[in-house]
């Protein structure tokens, strides 16, 4: 199986987002949000966008504080990461001023309990005082709860809803595939596996018995046979 | 308020920052997912895990094939700086600690002599242990038979696997490492 980066309709969406978002004036709020149900791809697509755009990628804890993400910012953007909290926080304004860069928050749910919701503001303040795009990604839910916050939310300017894998990404995957997957395979993922990672784990099973058995072309009664489903061969 | 940004220096985004970047966000990582991530080539990738490995800093969880789907996890995250590998000097210098790793690898050819411990044996049975790539095996073998270190049998003899057995000189093998131990043979200059 080649390994390549598929763009799915997801990372499409997100990807257009960001650069809308960059492309904004200064002075305009540059926050954006995506969110959805688990396994549709959100974090390899960050991974992948953080790679492109070299952009601070964050992937958001329960055990997070201000000082602790102050540090976290410190580490990677480069910069001296002692003292208190204050003085870090002039350092990493004063660097995103410098070298402005994305910032991405992952799992963002993990702030929006109220006890959390000061590490939030102090994304908020970066934001405001270096006009740096923000962007946060997190759970069906993470849309709903932010809306409370409102002058949060007022700045949010891009939403980036992740859908269900469509047929044409799955079909862009399997063509990665050393063996050629038939349509009816790929309708039957599509109706029972709605993430990649799955689909990866039965591809390589498949490639496996494709080589051992000399098989090219897999159809359904190959793909039932080879038992690539449940992990084991029947 | 002026902070001095002490230590500030931007970091350049290089193929292998970036791969950097991806294994201590996800230290469980898949060499698939690196490759697809980042766009770096499978043997530059495998060349710096290679290092990584041999200066402690990650170690394999499975390795198997496709070796795509090899995972490894890193053990040692000292930094956002991604350790850089002097291939001339061997060693490892890594900006975050300021530091060098010596890093020695076991030539190749020294790799395949070590598993030869009897006579006769087959290729694949030395080849499952080393898990060195088809290339280096073809290149090393052809050399060991250039040296009479091994010969084929006449008639062929397979073992129950059905591979081809071979004869092993294990005296000559054990001169040829005491050889290269002394620095009386460059293993470099030999091939």
């Amino acid at each position: 199986m080649r390994e390549e980066f598929i763009v799915t309709k997801n990372y499409s969406q997100l990807y257009e987002a960001i650069q809308s978002l960059k492309n904004l004036p200064r002075t305009a709020p540059k926050m954006g949000l995506g969110y959805g149900h688990f396994g549709l791809g959100k974090t390899f697509a960050l991974e992948k966008l953080a790679a492109q755009e070299n952009a601070i990628l964050l992937r958001a804890a329960q055990t997070w504080s201000k000082t602790s993400v102050l540090t976290e910012l410190c580490e990677e953007l480069g910069v001296d990461t002692t003292g208190h909290s204050p003085v870090k926080y002039r350092r990493v304004l004063e660097s995103l001023i410098a070298g402005p860069k994305i910032i991405i928050v992952d799992e963002i749910d993990a702030l929006l309990r109220s006890t959390k919701f000061e590490v939030l503001e102090m994304f908020r303040d970066f934001h405001d005082e270096t006009g740096i795009v923000l962007f946060f990604t997190g759970m069906e839910e993470a849309n709903r709860k932010l809306k409370k916050h409102k002058h949060f939310y007022s700045r949010i300017v891009e939403f980036v809803e992740f859908h269900i894998i469509h047929k044409i990404d799955i079909e862009a995957f399997c063509s990665l595939s050393d063996v050629h997957i038939e349509n009816e395979v790929i309708d039957y993922f599509h109706k029972k596996f709605p993430n990649l990672r799955q689909i990866k784990v039965m591809l390589l099973r498949l490639e496996r018995y494709c080589e051992t058995n000399d098989i090219d072309i897999v159809d359904m009664k190959t793909f039932k046979m080879s038992g690539a489903e449940y992990g084991d061969r029947k | 308020m002026a902070t001095g940004n002490k230590n500030s220096t931007i970091i350049p985004q290089t193929l292998r920052q970036k791969v950097w970047n991806y294994i201590r966000r996800n230290r469980n990582f898949v060499i698939g997912n690196v490759m697809a991530i980042t766009g770096i080539k499978y043997g530059n990738l495998r060349d710096m895990l290679k290092t990584y490995e041999l200066a402690g800093y990650i170690e394999a969880i499975s390795k198997s094939k496709p070796l795509t789907s090899n995972r490894y996890t890193l053990i040692k995250c000292t930094g956002v700086r991604v350790p850089i590998h002097d291939k001339r000097k061997e060693l490892l210098y890594d900006p975050n600690l300021d530091i060098e790793v010596e890093i020695k690898r076991t030539p190749s050819i020294l790799k395949i002599l070590s598993f030869m411990d009897k006579s006769p044996i087959s290729k694949e049975e030395i080849n499952k242990s080393t898990m060195l790539a088809h290339a280096t095996n073809v290149k090393c073998y052809a050399k060991l038979k250039e040296l009479n270190m091994i010969t084929r049998i006449s008639p062929i003899q397979k073992n129950s696997n059905g591979h081809v057995l071979f004869n092993v000189d294990l005296t000559e093998i054990e001169e040829f490492k005491k050889k290269v131990a002394n620095r009386e043979i460059d293993i470099k200059a030999i091939f």
